[in-house]
């Protein structure tokens, strides 16, 4: 609240003048008498929006020290003016709360004079200092629609409110009651697997090739060869990599597939696994950040085995990137048919939402 | 008294604004004295600096014009009493405005607007305090030119809107003004010109407005206008729905606009959690600025203010950091009254900030619909 004080020097000429200002001044609406005005007033919300349940924490420095014994709290919907009419803020309502704190001067209670926009505290009065005080009222049920409120401070010397005009210090301020930012967002189900014959990094837009060219085989040696998958998933309860598909075959001639052996040069053998091999050497141990592990059949070193529709990785959680290096081997004998030997393997991740 | 003339003249209230000028004809028949009077001053006037009644410090401009009639003269002596009930030169009564003194008051002729007299007039104060002496052993030539001085700290009389005069002489010797005497005005020597002056106090006119304490704070969407719903749904559309997933770091941006009358401006809180669905939660930016990364571990949400409006001090770890790294320090955030957001430094209109949000997903971020509700709480200290 401010007053503006405007000083006029009036000749005889300008009586007329004078006249219509002084009766223009007759019309203000005249203040009650208050005492100072209270200093640093403040209303902080713990919840801001519209019929919510919020604590309250006023605060304000005390100007005049005097006797304390009430403080008045009204809360208006049209203007924080003392000697202004007060409008009740529509869905305020302080008169279940209770005092969670009080800070500076202190002994206050709730006052059965309390109603809906009018909080008042009484306690019995005692002297009070010019300080800061505060306080902190739970279960205020905030004003039911967005916009400015305002409330209006009385400081009493009796334990209860006399005529605002008696009241020792009072100060008004304005609070907002805003809708909060509801911010939502989706995360789908997800599972990524790439294969490739090679792929950099994690990167699935880098996996290259589908093709596998094995050479030609002979009883003397191992036809070694690898391809790379990422997985990755945030199914809760992990994913199993599977894979599916005949061992290789030329008409009705096959490469036997191996439950577990290692590699024998001069039998004929096909056979898979998902770790670093020294016999032959190739291959690689699973890499990533992920929590998928290789299934134990496919993860001993130089042991290859191939079973159609085996798992041959899992992870039991959402798991990050994993890159597995599958490795290939063949072994011919020396009475294998001739032939081109082909096959179709198919990987499939499915994850355990 | 034998017989006197009294004469309005209209022309000088124009000329003295505030001052009602009453200017009286001179008693040419005054009594007996050997007059060497020349004629009326002209174009008198008094301006008071205020005419508060009882008001103290008032500084009067006294201004008139030798009469034109009269041609050159030195004035070395010059006299204004103040009466409360005429301005009659030659009636011997001239009782004390109640109230009014001229105790204590100094004389300035020469800072403009003041002319016409010079350096080097001493001031004597007569009569209880009501009769001003001004006396110059050189004296300055009057011709028809106008004279200002100005008698500085007089306390005006207590009545208000009540009328008091001044009666202006002058003389060629300083025994005439020493010697002035009202009723006997030739007393010390013949007086030239002469004149009287109306003054009149009067009642200031007090104003009285109010100015409520104002604040006003809307948030609403980055596209839209106070009053529209700022509640959004981040990310980027995957068929029909709106996802974050770990390729993008998806960003929505809101606006709040503040305006506070409020002495030392207001306090902006932000008071809510990270995203979260259910037990799961997308990880919050932090408790300083951090750069998200698509696809980070545990995925990342947070925010920044990327436009400070007018007055706003952005408050760590929402500032942007070295451009735009986000901040969520939710071990305050999530305290009762939430964790300050920014401050507006002064009373201001209008102020308008925007806010981004930035959130991304990691590989292993479970699926589900995440939710988190902000507010933002201005409290201006009044």
């Amino acid at each position: 609240m401010r007053r503006f004080s405007i000083r006029l020097t009036l000749s005889k000429v300008a009586y007329p003048i004078a006249a219509l200002l002084l009766i223009g001044a007759g019309l203000l609406i005249l203040f009650p008498a208050n005492g100072a005005q209270l200093f640093q007033r403040s209303l902080m919300l713990s919840n801001n929006q519209p019929g919510a349940n919020s604590i309250y924490k006023v605060s304000f420095t005390i100007n005049t020290p005097s006797t304390l014994g009430s403080i008045e709290m009204l809360f208006c919907s049209n203007s924080p003016i003392n000697g202004d009419a007060c409008q009740a803020p529509i869905g305020l309502d302080v008169s279940n709360a209770v005092i969670a704190s009080q800070v500076g001067e202190t002994g206050f209670s709730i006052s059965s004079d309390t109603y809906a926009n009018n909080l008042i505290l009484t306690r019995t009065p005692t002297s009070s200092l010019a300080i800061p005080v505060s306080y902190d009222f739970d279960n205020v049920t905030n004003p039911s629609t967005n916009g400015s409120y305002y409330l209006r401070i009385y400081t009493y010397d009796s334990p209860t409110p006399s005529p605002p005009a008696t009241a020792i210090d009072f100060g008004g301020l304005a609070f907002s009651i805003n809708s909060a930012v509801n911010i939502s967002t989706y995360v789908p189900p997800f599972i990524r697997v790439c294969v490739g014959v090679t792929i950099s990094g994690y990167n699935c837009n880098t996996a290259n090739g589908d093709y596998i060219d094995m050479g030609t085989l002979t009883s003397t040696r191992t036809s070694a060869a690898t391809n790379q998958i990422v997985v990755a998933t945030n199914a809760s309860n992990g994913y199993n990599l599977s894979v599916s598909g005949d061992t290789l075959a030329s008409g009705n001639n096959i490469l036997p597939p191996l439950n577990g052996d290692i590699s024998r040069p001069g039998v004929s053998q096909f056979g898979i696994n998902l770790t670093a091999n020294v016999a032959p050497s190739i291959g690689s141990n699973v890499q990533g950040p992920g929590v998928g592990i290789v299934s134990s059949a496919y993860n001993q070193p130089n042991f290859f085995r191939y079973a159609s529709g085996d798992v041959i990785a899992h992870a039991s959680a959402p798991a990050d990137n994993n890159k597995y290096t599958i490795s290939y081997i063949l072994n011919s004998s020396k009475d294998q048919p001739s032939g081109v030997y082909v096959t179709t393997l198919t990987y499939v991740g499915t994850g355990s939402f | 008294m034998k017989g006197f003339r009294l004469k309005i003249k209209r022309s000088a209230y124009i000329a003295t604004a505030f001052i009602a000028t009453l200017a009286i004809g001179v008693p040419s028949l005054l009594g007996g004295s050997a007059s060497a009077v020349t004629g009326q001053l002209q174009s008198r006037s008094i301006t008071m600096s205020d005419a508060n009644g009882a008001d103290a410090g008032v500084s009067y401009k006294v201004g008139f014009t030798s009469s034109a009639a009269s041609g050159s003269y030195t004035v070395k002596g010059i006299v204004v009493d103040f009466c409360s009930g005429d301005p009659i030169i030659g009636n011997s009564t001239c009782a004390l405005p109640s109230g009014f003194s001229l105790s204590g008051v100094t004389v300035d002729t020469t800072t403009a607007p003041d002319t016409g007299l010079g350096a080097g007039w001493s001031v004597t104060i007569a009569n209880s305090n009501r009769t001003l002496e001004l006396t110059n052993a050189t004296g300055a030539a009057l011709n028809t030119t106008s004279v200002i001085f100005t008698i500085a700290g007089v306390h005006n009389p207590t009545a208000v809107n009540t009328s008091f005069y001044a009666r202006i002489l002058t003389y060629n010797a300083t025994a005439g003004a020493t010697g002035y005497v009202a009723g006997s005005e030739n007393t010390g020597s013949a007086y030239f010109d002469y004149g009287g002056v109306a003054l009149s106090t009067d009642m200031v006119v007090n104003i009285t407005a109010k100015v409520m304490e104002t604040l006003n704070f809307c948030v609403y969407p980055g596209a839209g206008s106070c009053g529209t719903d700022p509640s959004f749904t981040i990310g980027h559309a995957v068929g029909s729905a709106t996802v974050i997933d770990s390729t993008a770091v998806d960003t929505t941006t809101i606006k709040w606009t503040l305006s506070t009358n409020a002495n030392t401006g207001a306090i902006i809180r932000l008071q809510g959690d990270t995203l979260k669905s259910g037990s799961n939660s997308i990880a919050a930016a932090g408790a300083s600025p951090a750069t998200i990364t698509n696809g980070q571990a545990g995925g990342g949400f947070g925010l920044y203010i990327s436009v400070a409006g007018t007055n706003i001090t952005k408050t760590s770890p929402y500032t942007g950091g070295s451009g735009s790294q986000y901040g969520l320090d939710t071990a305050n955030s999530t305290l009762t009254f939430g964790s300050q957001l920014a401050q507006l430094t002064a009373a201001t209109n209008g102020s308008i900030s925007t806010v981004t949000y930035g959130a991304t997903a990691a590989n292993t971020t479970p699926a589900g619909t995440y939710t988190a509700t902000h507010q933002l709480i201005a409290t201006g200290t009044f």
